[in-house]
């Protein structure tokens, strides 16, 4: 046998060691770094290299996209290991950003992995750009997430986006998209990567049950005030059973055909968009690109 | 007196043990009687339209009547939402009883449709499912081959509208599939569960006056691509567009 096929032969098995190492609670540690990436969209907005495009021809480049994170919790078997974090206020178009680093926890895996999105506090650390007036903006308006960009339409021009919403959303189980496994694995004296990625297509989407729901932003930009900016709030100007266009005329796609918006059985608060975008922000978070969580939505006063 | 105190422990355990096998008798095989109806022919709509209906069917089925999602302390404080574009709400949970068939139900008749027997096991309710699927051959004359039909007359001041029409569903993720339906109740042996599809809340958002003008004479039809049907589209599947009563045996 060849000396290479010989390490091959043994990789496995002492990849299957260390894994039962870990599965046993050894006394080893490890790293685990969080961090915190909203993709390519946030840094360069839509549409994007990998296809992702606004159907109804805008493009959008945002300025910030601010999110307020804390409470990242790592459980095995039910069993919490306390790490030290605390409340962040992150732009995510600064690119991808380690958040916190975890060091010395227990080297095993961690089944119950998630973090919190929540309405910033004047406590939270700045990290990167954040300025600080823009963080007593998120402060006052109890924001959770808060993206600033303009939108461009060869037809219907510019439009601000001006995008603040106040939530406090819990994700936990979430699903690692490396494997499709639940959580993570900090190995023996290693480091495990754990990237908070948040979808920002899901605030564009067009339904919430479809398989490939279409990302639009027509509906967004008929609500502009005559300042030219669309605000969080002035979504609730469109009713879903009968969406306007930017002419003020039944919402339409080119082909002529009415444009809707499916909420399915999602309970909203109101039929609107607002609410609409309000439950699709409860989805961006997930974890290490597509993997999913659970997302437990406590509401904002 | 140490084999003392362990008796006394070991009686404290035992008998904790029966308190809880007593309050528990989940899981135990069930058959629940299964019904649906409408809400009434007459009602007004958030759009200020009076409507009279004459006809409204539905072909409804699979029914499932889930268990609580609440499994821990958390769970109960913090709604726990699984939601994600095109994915399956259903996944993980318990079915507490299932009717895996498919009725064509008129929603105007004035007993309410016995859709059948649904098997599962005893326990809590939790909330209820609704598959709207494609009307079989056998289902689909009354809702002339729709998901659901609708006819009736919409009125506001001097304005009067008859108007006829069906509803498709069409395939696509989640589409079809109506659920958060707020149950309640211990299901039980013999206990009837009636599902009431609020035809109502389908027409809540209508604007019966955006229907296209009719050809020759009416009534206008609920033309897809229409604001009627679009609203009709969205509020047929909400889940206020249907509810749900458990009577327990024996009226309980």
């Amino acid at each position: 046998m060849k000396p290479v096929a010989r390490v091959a032969l043994f990789l496995p098995l002492f990849g299957l060691s260390a894994a039962l190492n870990g599965c046993a609670g050894s006394n080893g540690t490890g790293t685990a770094v969080f961090s915190a990436t909203g993709e390519e969209a946030a840094a360069l907005g839509y549409p994007t290299s990998t296809g992702i495009a606004f159907t109804d021809g805008w493009s959008l480049r945002f300025e910030h996209v601010y999110v307020s994170l804390d409470q990242i919790h790592l459980r095995a078997a039910g069993i919490e290991t306390p790490v030290e974090d605390g409340p962040v206020i992150v732009d995510l178009h600064d690119g991808p950003q380690d958040l916190f680093r975890f060091e010395g926890i227990p080297a095993q895996r961690y089944d119950d992995v998630g973090y919190r999105i929540l309405p910033a506090t004047a406590s939270a650390t700045r990290v990167g750009t954040v300025n600080a007036t823009d963080a007593d903006a998120m402060i006052t308006g109890r924001f959770g997430i808060w993206l600033v960009g303009t939108a461009t339409h060869v037809t219907h021009g510019t439009v601000e986006l001006d995008l603040g919403i106040p939530m406090d959303v819990r994700m936990s189980h979430c699903v690692n998209e490396t494997d499709m496994t639940d959580g993570i694995v900090v190995p023996i004296s290693g480091t495990a990567d754990a990237p908070m990625t948040f979808h920002l297509d899901h605030l564009f989407f067009d339904s919430i049950i479809a398989a490939e729901p279409n990302v639009r932003f027509d509906a967004y930009a008929a609500m502009a005030g005559p300042d030219g900016v669309v605000a969080y709030d002035e979504l609730a100007g469109q009713t879903l059973a009968d969406l306007v266009g930017l002419d003020g005329m039944p919402l339409v796609d080119d082909s002529g055909a009415l444009i809707l918006y499916d909420p399915g059985s999602t309970p909203l608060a109101m039929q609107n968009l607002r609410e609409f975008v309000f439950h699709q922000a409860t989805t961006i978070g997930h974890f290490n690109g597509e993997g999913h969580c659970a997302y437990a939505v406590t509401p904002v006063d | 007196m140490k084999r003392r105190l362990t008796l006394l422990l070991t009686t404290l355990a035992l008998t904790s043990l029966s308190f809880a096998a007593c309050g528990n008798t989940g899981g135990r095989p069930i058959t629940v009687n299964l019904f649906a109806e409408g809400d009434g022919d007459t009602f007004t709509t958030a759009t200020g339209w009076t409507v009279t209906l004459t006809d409204a069917h539905l072909v409804l089925g699979p029914v499932y009547l889930l268990a609580p999602i609440a499994t821990t302390l958390r769970s109960v404080i913090l709604p726990v939402a699984y939601a994600h574009g095109g994915h399956d709400d259903f996944a993980g949970r318990t079915v507490r009883a299932e009717w895996l068939e498919q009725a064509s139900v008129d929603l105007l008749a004035i007993e309410r449709t016995s859709l059948g027997i649904a098997d599962g096991s005893a326990g809590p309710a939790g909330d209820v499912t609704v598959l709207l699927e494609p009307p079989v051959a056998a289902s689909s004359s009354a809702s002339h081959g729709h998901h659901a039909w609708l006819a009736g007359t919409a009125v506001m001041g001097a304005a009067s509208i008859s108007f006829e029409g069906g509803l498709d569903i069409p395939d696509d993720g989640l589409s079809r599939q109506v659920e958060g339906i707020p149950a309640s109740g211990d299901y039980d042996t013999d206990g009837e569960v009636t599902l009431t599809a609020h035809v109502s809340s389908w027409l809540d958002q209508m604007h019966f006056d955006r229907l296209p003008e009719p050809a020759v004479a009416e009534p206008r039809v609920i033309a897809a691509g229409s604001q009627p049907y679009a609203a009709w589209y969205i509020g047929a599947r909400t889940s206020s567009a249907f509810s749900t009563r458990y009577v327990a045996p024996g009226g309980r």
